[in-house]
């Protein structure tokens, strides 16, 4: 069975990816899905909210409900201090990784 | 909410009927959040970009760890869960009552606030009781205050098992509607 790179890729980050996106403003599901969607890294939104289930059980994240114009108050999702920490840490790592990565992968010779 | 936006709820709520209860609130929330305010042309646009529910329910399931939550919300947990509420305690003193709130807990079939909710109720009720008792003493009050005793937690654990039994029934009513 052929091995779908693409999402093997896309699971590895897309924690940290969620986790960029709150580093400026907390946002609301939808609009994470949105951007998430729009940038190929999950399929739907049906993808996000386990992932955003575990950040919140990691403690990266946390849900708070703020007020809109509309009918209900929507609900926010936000870095909690441990979440920014864990952000950084893998900021750190990903620039040499990827560069590690694509020397090596990219030094390939055709045979 | 436009009609558009209820039928595309609905079908959502039905798609992950066999969702953990709290994920299935968050995805139908944020979805809720999504098409919240638009008009009906938007609606279309968002509903065709978010796609079909049955897809996105597959998506979020197979995001889960993988699962032995699915017996923990099956019609025969509900029922031992409701039944034991009601008895147990009356059949194992304390330790019937606290085995149903644990299975309360570690249930799929409802939402954390749900929970919180009946548990609540049912220790009130059983705080209740044991107030009754202690403020009725006495030889003329006396068996009234056992009465109640015996009583109040019966009625109270009724109503909450009854409150959870229907929860529980609605979402499997929602899953099998065509």
């Amino acid at each position: 069975m052929a091995t779908d790179i693409g999402a093997q890729l896309r699971k590895g980050v897309v924690e940290y990816c969620i986790l960029g996106l709150l580093r400026g403003e907390p946002a609301y599901g939808w609009k994470l899905s949105e951007e998430l969607v729009g940038r190929g890294l999950i399929a739907s939104i049906g993808t996000l909210y386990p992932v955003l289930g575990r950040l919140r059980a990691q403690g990266l994240v946390v849900l708070s409900e703020q007020p809109a114009e509309s009918d209900r108050p929507r609900k926010y999702y936000s870095l909690t201090p441990a979440g920014t920490r864990q952000l950084e840490e893998f900021r750190d790592q990903w620039q040499p990784f990827a560069s590690t990565v694509s020397d090596l992968v990219g030094r390939g010779t055709p045979e | 909410m436009n009609e558009q936006s209820t039928r595309y709820l609905h079908r959502l709520t039905t798609a992950l009927a066999d969702a953990p209860a709290d994920l299935r609130e968050e995805i139908v929330t944020g979805v809720r959040e999504g098409l919240a305010g638009l008009d009906d042309g938007q609606t279309a646009a968002r509903i065709a970009e978010l796609g079909d529910p049955a897809a996105i329910a597959a998506e979020a399931l197979r995001g889960l760890p993988a699962a032995p939550e699915r017996p923990r919300s099956s019609s025969f947990y509900v029922g031992l869960t409701v039944a034991l509420l009601v008895c147990g305690g009356y059949i194992l003193p304390v330790v019937g009552w606290i085995a149903a709130l644990l299975l309360i807990v570690g249930s799929s079939a409802w939402t954390t606030r749900e929970k919180k909710i009946g548990i609540g109720a049912s220790v009130a009720s059983a705080f209740a009781a044991l107030v009754l008792l202690f403020t009725l003493r006495g030889e003329e009050a006396g068996p009234a205050g056992l009465a109640l005793f015996l009583l109040v937690p019966l009625v109270g654990n009724l109503v909450v098992g009854f409150w959870l039994g229907l929860k529980s029934r609605t979402r499997v009513s929602a899953a099998s509607a065509p």
